[in-house]
C-alpha cells in the first residue's frame, strides 16, 4: 500500500486543526504541512515536497496565484479543490487556472481521500454531473478568445497605439497630446476602436486586452512608433 | 438543558461543505462532544444542545441573521471570518474562524452551560446595569485584549470612542476604573463570553 503525501492548504484554524486529524486516520494520506495562507502553500510545499495540494474552499478568490506558483516548483504537486462550490463558472475559473482535480461542497472525507489519491496518481477529477457544463464553457470561453482575437487584429497600427494608450489609463486629452493629433482625432479613434473590438466602453476595451492578455503585443505596436 | 443520553453535549453542525463538516464533526467527538451534521431544516429532529454554523461555507451574514431557531434552549454559535457589529441584535454568538479545535469545543461547552443556568446568564447583570449592547461588547474585548488600543483595533473604531464607551459605562457599573470594569465583568459571567470573542 502506498502512502501518498498531502499538504493542507486551509486558512480557516478548526478546519484545518479537525481535517488534518481526519485525514491522518486514513493510512493511505500523510498530512506532511499545512498552510494557513495563500502566499505561504507555495513555500511549504517546496520545503515538504507533497505528491497533492489540498486546496481551501477559502482559497477560492486565490486559486490563481495558488496554482501559478506551484506550477513554478520542480517537481510540481498536484492540486485537489475540496468543498467547492457548484457554480459551473467556478469550476471552468479553477480548471483554467489549472486545478486537477475539483470536488464540490456535497462531498464527504471519504470522497477526499480517494479523490487525493486518483489526483496522486495522475487522474483528473471533475463532478460527472458537472462535466458536461464545463466542456461546454471551455468551448465558449476558447470560441469568445478567438473573436475577440480576430476583432484585435482588424485594428489598424494607429488604433492600436490609441488602445495601447486606454490600456495605460490616458484620456481622449492625453492620447491626443500624446500622438500629436487633434482631441476630435483622437475621439475618432477611440470611437473606431471601440466600434471594431465590438464594445460599449473604454472599460470593456481595456478589459478585452487584459483577458486576451494582449497588453504586450500592444506595447509593440505603440514603442515602433516611438522616435 | 438537553443532553444525550449518556451525558454528553450535543452538537448540530451545520456547513454546507460536507468533507469540512465531517472532519469538524469528529473533531468534536474526539474531544467528548456528541456530534452530528444537521441541516437547518431538521435541526429540530436532532434536538442539540449548542448549533455550530459553519459561516465560512459561503453562506451570507444576512442569511444567517434569518437562520431558523432550532430549539429554544439551544445556543447558535456561528463560526465567521469577522465579528459583526450587530452580534446581540441577532441573538447569536459569533465565534473568530482563527480559533483553535480545542478553544471552539470549550467554547461550545461554555456557551451551552451558560445557557442551561439562566442565573449565572450575563445577560441578567448586563441588561440590569443598562449597558448597550456596544458598551457590553467594548467591556467583553476590554476583559480580553487588556488594553484600549487593541479594543480599538478589534471593534473597527478609534481609541477615543473606547474611551468615550468606556466613560458612559463607568456610572452604569459604578466603577471608576477600567480595572475595576473588568473585575465587574468578570463577576458577572461576561468572562466566559469574552472567549467568544477572542481570536
Amino acid at each position: 500500500v502506498t502512502t501518498d503525501r498531502v499538504l493542507l492548504a486551509e486558512p480557516r484554524r478548526p478546519h484545518r486543526e479537525a481535517l488534518v486529524e481526519a485525514l491522518s486516520t486514513h493510512p493511505s494520506l500523510q498530512v506532511v504541512a499545512t498552510a494557513d495562507a495563500a502566499p505561504t502553500v507555495a513555500l511549504q510545499a517546496q520545503r515538504t515536497r507533497p505528491q497533492v495540494v489540498l486546496l481551501s474552499p477559502a482559497f477560492n478568490g486565490s486559486f490563481r496565484a495558488v496554482c501559478t506558483s506551484l506550477q513554478r516548483l520542480d517537481p510540481c504537486p498536484r492540486t485537489l479543490a475540496y468543498d467547492a462550490s457548484d457554480e459551473p463558472g467556478a469550476l471552468l475559473d479553477a480548471i483554467e487556472v489549472g486545478v486537477d482535480g475539483y470536488l464540490t461542497a456535497g462531498t464527504g472525507i471519504d470522497a477526499l481521500v480517494q479523490g487525493a489519491q486518483a489526483v496522486a496518481r495522475g487522474e483528473a477529477l471533475v463532478p460527472p454531473t458537472m462535466l458536461g457544463p464545463l466542456l461546454r464553457g471551455l468551448i465558449d470561453r476558447q470560441r469568445r478568445a478567438a473573436g475577440a482575437a480576430a476583432r484585435l487584429d482588424k485594428l489598424t497600427r494607429r488604433e492600436r497605439e490609441v488602445l495601447g494608450h486606454l490600456v495605460e489609463g490616458l484620456d481622449q486629452q492625453q492620447i491626443a497630446s500624446r500622438l500629436h493629433i487633434a482631441p476630435d482625432t483622437a475621439r475618432t479613434h477611440v470611437q473606431r476602436v471601440l466600434r471594431k473590438l465590438e464594445v460599449h466602453s473604454r472599460l470593456e476595451a481595456v478589459s478585452l486586452v487584459a483577458r486576451l492578455d494582449a497588453v504586450e503585443q500592444l506595447g509593440r505596436a505603440v514603442e515602433r512608433n516611438v522616435p | 438543558m438537553v443532553e444525550a443520553t449518556d451525558g454528553r453535549l450535543r452538537v448540530a453542525v451545520v456547513s454546507r461543505h460536507r468533507a469540512s463538516a465531517e472532519a469538524l464533526v469528529s473533531a468534536c467527538e474526539r474531544r467528548g462532544l456528541a456530534a452530528g451534521i444537521a441541516r437547518p431544516h431538521d435541526l429540530k429532529l436532532t434536538e442539540p444542545t449548542v448549533v455550530l454554523v459553519d459561516g465560512t461555507d459561503g453562506t451570507s451574514i444576512a442569511g444567517l441573521f434569518g437562520f431558523p431557531d432550532p430549539v429554544d434552549a439551544a445556543p447558535v454559535v456561528v463560526l465567521t471570518t469577522e465579528l459583526p457589529d450587530r452580534t446581540r441584535q441577532a441573538g447569536r454568538r459569533w465565534l473568530h474562524v482563527d480559533m483553535a479545535m480545542d478553544d471552539l469545543v470549550s467554547a461550545l461547552t461554555s456557551s451551552a452551560e451558560r445557557d442551561a443556568t439562566p442565573s449565572a446568564s450575563s445577560a441578567g447583570a448586563e441588561l440590569e446595569a443598562g449597558l448597550t449592547s456596544r458598551e457590553r461588547d467594548v467591556l467583553v474585548e476590554l476583559v480580553q485584549q487588556g488594553d484600549v488600543g487593541k479594543v480599538a483595533v478589534r471593534l473597527g473604531i478609534s481609541e477615543l470612542t473606547v474611551r468615550s464607551h468606556l466613560r458612559n459605562l463607568f456610572p452604569k457599573l459604578r466603577v471608576n476604573s477600567r480595572a475595576e470594569a473588568a473585575a465587574w465583568a468578570l463577576r458577572h459571567g461576561l468572562a466566559s463570553a469574552a472567549r467568544e470573542g477572542s481570536v
